[in-house]
């Protein structure tokens, strides 16, 4: 027998926006942590951020291999190549971040397997009706998919350097690594905030622009590897370092942030680096849009 | 002098284009307290009709109103339960996370949308597996979570897009009694579905789509009744069926009598007095009548009919 399911004269109950997209973000900000397989890439994609922990506790002699600090031992002529060895400069706690190695691996770890799917495995399963028919737009989804998938990976990107920086400033003698950083780091770290943002903001592009999780998975590959192995042949080849940094996605969005900070970095072409960045949102922000209309999307 | 509650669903003079191609063309009809089925064959556009009545989509021509309200905006969306078509829901949530999380779009607080979820799926059978993750749950759990974010908000409209499919007999005939069930409680019912002989034993009233147009709507024996160039075809058996059947030829109302299968096929050409007459005759056949079965007073034959 069917029971009765109580209902009663509705009282239509508006939602403002905020209340009606921070549920979507928020299921996306915490899927990673729904399965082991999930909690373990995450903790996995802490790896850089740990060692360099590891690296500062050694430096400030917390953890000690000998009778004298490292930190005693490092004086101020460090080269410049050298510099995101030392705590004392920026470039300490943004280097494994912008770096392709660790920072792009980690990344696009994180970012393929959470990112690049959210809307194309809702599109795959046209789990989207179920979102569009409660009043929040193609629009308003994709901007909460993002939001979630942007906070989660600003968890690894921007949490982690702000917390080493904060643990090294309580680690030193005085102050001065405070005074003498923080105009620098918090530049730097606005810029790595900012470079986050935009690229969760393009994987989410390719996630609603692809017809499956894999394929929007595969693109998103591509799209960092791929054109840095471009990048790094081309540049090899022609014997032109700043070709990388229009050729390679990942390495045009390393320019721009460390001349934003005014951080050391090999030869480069930051207009180059520009406009890579820019042709390649608007791109997929079209396809996007394109992907994104009722008719196209649901089918 | 007060005007007449507006019907829950109203489709008027409905014209949807793709581009060139004409998906509906000039479609009117109203859903009330009552269950209605939407029947038509793949690609007719049952689909169209059930975005534009979710509000995913608007008419090129004419208006889809929920109640009062236009269906694109935000106080006919939260009048309406849509349960779609598709079976992959979050998997590693727990039926009651998920139930909750659509909740919260409709302006439930985090335990309000908690309370009423675990309500709902209480009484649509699921209080004992409702924590359980949704990837551990057979086909017919995962329908109940689909029918209960649909419900679950209180809606007074509910569109049911194949909500049969995949479902074990057991589970199709208690799906079928919560669908009759929801008329009872205020809340109308547009369902579409491929299995024409279930969607009969639930629906009160048929829409019949073809090609983008409205071919007929109404109670299932009225459009039957509707098709008089189509005679009525009974299967009877009994025992001296070779001489009921020459008893039957001479009544006027019989176009057709043949034998298949130790049962008489009989072609009506009307059967205004046939069933009173009948009857009278069988009670008092010599060795009895054991059943007589009409075979073209489904749905599938209607629809089949009015198809052709």
């Amino acid at each position: 027998m069917s029971q009765a399911l109580n209902y009663r004269p509705l009282r239509c109950e508006r939602t403002r926006g905020y209340a009606r997209l921070w549920p979507l973000a928020r299921q996306e900000l915490f899927s990673v942590f729904k399965t082991k397989w999930g909690v373990a890439l995450y903790l996995f994609c802490l790896i850089p951020g740990l060692g360099r922990l590891v690296m500062l506790l050694i430096i400030f002699g917390v953890i000690q291999f000998g009778p004298v600090s490292l930190r005693n031992r490092l004086d101020n002529d460090v080269p410049e190549g050298m510099l995101h060895l030392s705590p004392d400069h920026a470039s300490f706690y943004l280097h494994s971040t912008l770096e392709p190695m660790p920072g792009m691996v980690f990344f696009l770890l994180l970012t393929t397997l959470v990112v690049a799917r959210s809307i194309a495995r809702d599109r795959a399963t046209n789990a989207l009706e179920l979102y569009w028919t409660r009043g929040i737009s193609p629009w308003s989804y994709l901007f909460a998919k993002w939001w979630g998938g942007f906070l989660l990976t600003c968890t690894v990107t921007v949490v982690l350097p702000l917390s080493l920086w904060i643990t090294a400033c309580f680690l030193a003698e005085d102050w001065t690594l405070l005074q003498e950083t923080y105009a620098q780091f918090f530049v730097g770290l606005f810029g790595v905030a900012a470079l986050t943002a935009l690229w969760t903001l393009i994987g989410t592009f390719v996630s609603a622009s692809a017809s499956s999780a894999n394929a929007a998975m595969v693109i998103w590959c591509v799209l960092l590897v791929g054109t840095r192995a471009l990048g790094g042949i081309l540049s090899g080849i022609l014997r032109e370092p700043e070709l990388m940094s229009c050729l390679s996605f990942w390495d045009a969005g390393g320019v721009i942030v460390r001349a934003m900070a005014d951080l050391p970095q090999p030869r480069h072409w930051l207009g180059g680096a520009l406009a890579t960045f820019a042709v390649l949102f608007v791109a997929t922000l079209l396809i996007a849009r394109s992907r994104m209309r009722v008719q196209e999307a649901l089918k | 002098m007060t005007s007449p509650a507006p019907t829950m669903l109203s489709f008027e003079h409905v014209t949807k284009w793709y581009g060139s191609v004409c998906a509906l063309l000039d479609v009117s009809f109203q859903v009330d307290r009552e269950v209605v089925g939407l029947v038509g064959r793949n690609g007719v556009g049952k689909s169209t009709l059930m975005k534009l009545a979710v509000g995913l989509l608007g008419p090129s021509q004419g208006t889809v109103r929920v109640g009062p309200h236009d269906a694109r905006t935000r106080a006919a969306r939260a009048r309406i339960g849509f349960c779609p078509d598709f079976d992959r829901l979050y998997e590693p949530l727990s039926g009651v996370a998920f139930v909750a999380w659509m909740l919260r779009y409709h302006g439930f607080g985090g335990r309000a949308a908690k309370q009423r979820a675990a309500e709902v799926l209480a009484e649509l059978g699921l209080e004992e597996n409702m924590h359980r993750p949704i990837r551990e749950y057979s086909k017919g759990m995962r329908q109940r979570v689909r029918l209960g974010q649909a419900l679950a908000h209180r809606p007074s409209f509910v569109l049911l897009d194949e909500p049969m499919t995949g479902l074990d007999p057991l589970a199709r005939a208690e799906l079928s009694e919560r669908i009759r069930d929801l008329p009872r409680q205020g809340v109308g019912v547009l369902v579409s579905s491929h299995v024409l002989h279930e969607l009969e034993a639930v629906v009160d009233r048929v829409v019949l789509v073809h090609q983008g147009r409205l071919l007929a709507e109404g109670r299932i024996h009225e459009l039957r009744d509707k098709l008089p160039e189509r005679p009525h075809r009974l299967r009877i058996k009994g025992a001296r069926l070779r001489e009921f059947a020459s008893e039957l030829t001479s009544w006027a109302e019989v176009d057709g009598v043949s034998i298949r299968d130790d049962a008489l096929e009989v072609a009506l050409a009307g059967h205004g007095a046939f069933y009173q007459r009948l009857t009278r005759v069988a009670a008092d056949w010599q060795g009895g009548i054991e059943e007589v079965v009409p075979l073209d007073d489904d749905l599938a034959a209607v629809f089949g009919y009015f198809v052709e």
